[in-house]
């Protein structure tokens, strides 16, 4: 056997699984060959495990990379809550298995992650929905709501005092919009409207429009006949109401002065019996 | 068999108050609890959770089917509760929570031994966050107690997911510290 075949089957010598044949060959090359003797008594005494010291990884960190429990509580909170990509939570495992200070942390959030959720209720008492309810089923129903909603924020906007300025702002400028800049859409509407008028006044024959003057007339003349008989006839109604309401106030502020007079009467009467009592 | 969140939207949108008072009954313990959590005190926490729901009375028409019902009732919640501080800014606030830590709905707890041990360890939580900074109690109280996710936070909050992500790592550690202060015996 050379030193090249009994370096390739050192380990199966040392862990017995060299045949026989094999076995008795090594040793005989053991035997002739002090560089392989000493070889195998190295690595006989390397593969016996040995403790390493305590602060040996601590060290070789602090010349190193420094302390990995900082990147290991950044990746603490993921690790609890299982959104760590295997190899990750593989290291966090890791090093929570070996740095009590970090374990003890993971287990404060474990606990942390139970503990929490449940304070997202709390009980107001038996009072809040009766209050509630009591706010808010007297109100109108919701779109009748919506108009009135709408009414007030009307309401409020009209009784502001410039309110008339900005009407006639707004109105003017959608006038201009409208009607009076050059490519407004109705620029021309105007002018339109002053031909079709000029066109119908000037097709309507002069003997029938001599002939409907009377017609319209009389229309007219009826019409303000029936207002006036329906105002005057109001007019008759209001006066006599209120001729009654006067008749009325009158009978009451009567009585209530005669019986205001005869109170003073009495309280008279009454003052001179005290004053004739206290002299007597 | 419980109406879902979306059915009793719909039956409190034609009018149904029956269906008004269940959802009232099933948001008033999450809306109470996030005013708490920005009032510290347990009346004026009371009238902004009546006025949250008046606000989700009113605007039950603008809210849109297609969104979580819960994510948009917390964040009215948060708003209004933000408002009225803002209003109430001249008053100094409390700095210990005056809310009943024990008051809680539907303890899992079976036995009294475990609702005493519940209780104890809400009391010990709330006592931890009393002294968080706002920022961290806000976010804590957002994704690990209501559970909201972090694109919902990021909306709610505006500012990038991946804030949000670290912002709320960050609080979880700052609980865990304050909580081992505490009690060191928490989580052993």
């Amino acid at each position: 056997m050379t030193c090249r075949t009994f370096g390739e089957r050192l380990d199966d010598l040392l862990e017995g699984r060299l045949s026989p044949a094999d076995r008795r060959a090594a040793d005989e090359h053991l035997r002739s060959c002090a560089g392989c003797r000493e070889l195998k008594s190295l690595v006989a005494e390397a593969s016996v495990p040995v403790t390493p010291p305590a602060d040996l990884l601590g060290a070789v960190l602090a010349r190193t990379s420094g302390s990995a429990c900082g990147s290991a509580r950044a990746r603490l909170c993921d690790h609890i809550d299982r959104l760590l990509a295997p190899a990750d939570d593989d290291l966090v495992r890791m090093h929570l298995d070996t740095c009590g200070e970090c374990a003890g942390l993971a287990a404060r959030l474990a606990r942390l992650a139970a503990d929490l959720p449940p304070l997202a209720e709390r009980d107001p008492g038996p009072r809040l929905v009766d209050e509630v309810l009591a706010r808010t089923s007297r109100r109108p129903a919701l779109p009748s709501r919506r108009a009135a909603r709408f009414a007030a924020v009307w309401r409020r906007l009209a009784h502001r005092p410039r309110i008339a300025w900005e009407g006639a702002y707004v109105g003017s400028i959608i006038m201009v919009v409208l009607f009076g800049a050059a490519n407004a859409p109705f620029a021309d509407v105007p002018g339109r409207a002053l031909v079709v008028v000029r066109a119908v006044q000037e097709s309507l024959p002069a003997d029938a429009a001599r002939g409907e003057v009377p017609r319209i007339r009389l229309a007219v003349l009826s019409r303000w006949n029936a207002a006036r008989a329906l105002t005057s006839n109001l007019e008759r109604r209001s006066s006599a109401a209120w001729d009654g309401l006067k008749k009325e106030l009158g009978t009451v502020w009567g009585r209530f002065a005669s019986g205001k007079a005869t109170s003073g009467t009495n309280r008279t009467a009454d003052t001179n019996e005290a004053d004739r009592g206290d002299e007597r | 068999m419980l109406l879902d969140d979306a059915t009793l939207l719909e039956r409190c949108r034609q009018g149904d108050d029956l269906a008004w008072e269940a959802l009232v009954r099933r948001f008033q313990g999450r809306v109470y609890s996030v005013a708490c959590h920005y009032m510290r005190n347990a009346e004026e926490a009371r009238d902004v959770a009546q006025e949250v729901f008046v606000r989700i009375y009113e605007r039950l028409e603008a809210f849109h089917g297609d969104q979580a019902f819960l994510p948009w009732v917390l964040r009215l919640s948060r708003n209004i509760c933000i408002d009225t501080l803002r209003r109430q800014k001249a008053r100094p606030r409390a700095t210990e929570a005056d809310v009943d830590p024990t008051a809680q709905l539907a303890s899992p707890a079976r036995t009294p031994e475990e609702a005493s041990a519940a209780r104890s360890a809400r009391d010990l939580l709330y006592r931890a966050m009393d002294r968080m900074s706002d920022a961290d109690r806000e976010i804590l109280m957002l994704k690990e107690i209501q559970g909201l996710k972090v694109e919902e936070i990021a909306l709610l909050l505006k500012v990038p997911t991946g804030t949000v992500k670290s912002r709320c790592n960050r609080a979880r550690l700052d609980l865990a510290e304050r909580v081992r202060r505490l009690d060191p015996s928490y989580g052993a």
